[in-house]
């Protein structure tokens, strides 16, 4: 069992937002506050691994010619479960979310992971690669936020901290860029992301290609 | 043709168990949601009320008169008198920047001012629209009248929510209209 | 009631853009807008499959959720209709317009996963929307992806001849690209027109 592969695949590797380049849109749209995108993030992780692992416990059954209405309908059916249970406890969330909670289920990463993993693994590597990835998709959800609250409102951990205001970390008078709490600031952040992400990556390929050089 | 059978039976077979959970969560939820929303709706009332003052959403009534201020259409969905018998809560319904906005709009049929205003929905931006909910906007809005509840813009003593014109616009022409409305029923 | 039509139209094209300002169908956007011809291509199917995706769920919604309160199912039952829409579309363009079919035919399926449709479909029960607003706000709300998708194709076109620093290279340019372009559609959002 190659967790460890696994692992480092969703988190940096195979990152789904900044690597596969899936579920842009709730990725900028949401991102406002920590609260919103750990909510986000963990729902959509829940959702993902439940479905990894239906989709591969009736990877047999499921004949191949209607696999993706099949995929489809099991999601719609967590994504919903999801929703009530939202409203049910969680109502400010489920307030702050709105119409992109219902939207995971055309959130390319659950549907994407369903045909490319689930559907050919076992359902342990399916629950973990779904674990994984979310954890993955959250991380980055996580810092997006953490960028366009802190420069946007000079707050941290909007929603969550401080009755809901977050801390203030450049003092109350503090007025932010609010452009990047806007439409703007999403595609600039995400971009700007992948771009740091990208140039990591490459350097770490380098450096690896150099040691072997070495030798 | 066999097989197309085939395929709709298993479509058909997946959708009914998937749609038989969902009736089950939706049984085992719709308590807790609709205990949230009447609780939403209790303290959007009690916000809006003067202080020591009891209300009961539950009498509320339902109107649907359709009001209209500076050409914005406002729809009063509900009102209800408070136990003191000169405070009314209406709830309005407008459209904001993003989608419809419900208001709680508490005003006393004595002067015709208002004593205070709560969301009670919306979607607005957060960060813009939604900061209607904040003290600083919403707290401007009290003891207006009919003359004054409006952005400086239009004439009136609100000042306006910075990248948010829209939605202050339409929460003060919504306290407009809720004015408006009391000082008709008599 | 013409009224409310030509606000729900403005509104969904330029003033509240599915793409520039709620980012709905973001992924196709990116994915498809490399050349002018394809983003047209692919601008004129969804606009196609939300007008109809948006009247045929108003029905499904009002005629047999609501009115058996199954209310519980729409998502669920929304992206099905969707889906079998797409494939219905597909399936009837392959037969009869042959050539309207080669021009978007790679397209069409990616349409199920585009969360603008499901997002048009959700948001006209958000708002309770009519028949008719319904069906004008999923076709207006298509027309304003189109614009943003083409608008942003031949932008793209130029950026390629451009030089910016190697990291950003693909997929982050673009994204800072549309970021200017949302940029400019903000100055709509102080437009306001009295409903």
């Amino acid at each position: 069992m190659n967790v460890k592969k696994q692992f480092k695949d969703g988190l940096i590797n195979n990152n789904p937002v900044l690597v596969q380049l899936l579920g842009m849109c709730s990725t900028m749209a949401i991102t406002t506050s920590l609260f919103n995108g750990l909510g986000m993030g963990v729902s959509v992780l829940i959702i993902l691994t439940c479905c990894n692992i239906v989709i591969s416990l009736l990877r047999k059954i499921i004949p191949n010619d209607i696999r993706i209405a099949v995929f489809v309908v099991i999601i719609a059916g967590f994504v919903t479960i999801v929703d009530y249970v939202l409203k049910a406890y969680l109502p400010a969330l489920s307030e702050s979310l709105g119409v992109f909670i219902p939207l995971i289920v055309v959130n390319c990463i659950i549907i994407g992971r369903a045909e490319a993993f689930a559907a050919k693994n076992t359902v342990g590597a399916s629950a973990l690669d779904g674990i994984f990835q979310g954890l993955g998709y959250t991380i980055v959800l996580v810092i997006m936020c953490i960028i366009r609250e802190l420069l946007g409102k000079g707050t941290f951990g909007g929603g969550l901290l401080n009755g809901g205001e977050g801390i203030a970390v450049f003092g109350q008078n503090f007025q932010g860029a609010m452009l990047l709490t806007m439409p703007f600031g999403g595609f600039l952040t995400l971009g700007c992301l992948i771009a740091a992400m990208q140039f990591a990556l490459k350097k770490a390929e380098e450096k690896k290609a150099k040691k072997e050089g070495d030798k | 043709m066999k097989k197309i059978l085939k395929l709709t039976l298993i479509l058909f077979l997946v959708s009914a168990v998937v749609a038989g959970v969902l009736g089950g969560v939706y049984i085992i939820t719709k308590d807790p949601i609709d205990a949230n929303n009447a609780k939403v709706t209790k303290e959007a009332y009690a916000a809006v009320m003067p202080d020591g003052v009891e209300i009961d959403p539950l009498k509320a009534v339902d109107s649907g008169e359709v009001k209209t201020v500076n050409g914005a259409s406002i729809t009063i969905v509900k009102y209800t008198l408070a136990e003191d018998g000169v405070t009314y809560v209406v709830e309005a319904e407008t459209t904001g920047s993003q989608g419809k906005i419900l208001t709680a709009i508490g005003v006393d049929s004595a002067t015709g001012t208002c004593t205070g205003i709560a969301i009670v929905s919306s979607s607005e931006t957060s960060g813009l629209g939604a900061e209607a909910s904040k003290p600083y906007f919403k707290d401007q809005l009290q003891g207006t009248d009919a003359s004054s509840c409006f952005i400086t813009k239009e004439g009136g003593t609100v000042e306006a929510i910075s990248g948010a014109t829209i939605t202050s616009k339409a929460v003060t022409r919504s306290v407009n209209a809720a004015i408006e409305f009391v000082a008709n029923l008599g | 009631m013409l009224s409310s039509i030509i606000t729900i139209s403005l509104g969904a094209i330029l003033i509240n853009n599915f793409i520039f300002s709620q980012f709905l169908g973001c992924c196709p956007f990116l994915g498809c807008s490399s050349k002018v011809d394809t983003a047209i291509g692919m601008g004129l199917a969804v606009t196609f499959v939300m007008g109809l995706a948006s009247a045929i769920c108003y029905v499904v919604n009002e005629y047999i959720l609501v009115a058996l309160h199954l209310e519980f199912l729409q998502t669920l039952a929304f992206i099905l209709v969707i889906a079998a829409l797409v494939q219905f579309v597909e399936m009837f363009l392959k037969k009869s317009i042959p050539s309207l079919y080669s021009a978007l035919g790679i397209y069409l399926p990616l349409i199920t996963t585009n969360c603008a449709v499901l997002g048009v479909v959700l948001l006209n029960v958000q708002n309770q929307y009519n028949f008719l607003q319904s069906t004008v706000y999923g076709i207006t709300g298509g027309l304003g992806f189109m614009l943003a998708i083409v608008l942003f194709a031949s932008v793209r076109e130029r950026v390629q001849f451009s030089e910016y620093p190697e990291s950003f290279e693909g997929f982050p340019i673009c994204l800072v690209t549309a970021s200017l372009l949302a940029l400019a559609f903000m100055g709509f959002s102080g437009m306001s027109i009295p409903v």
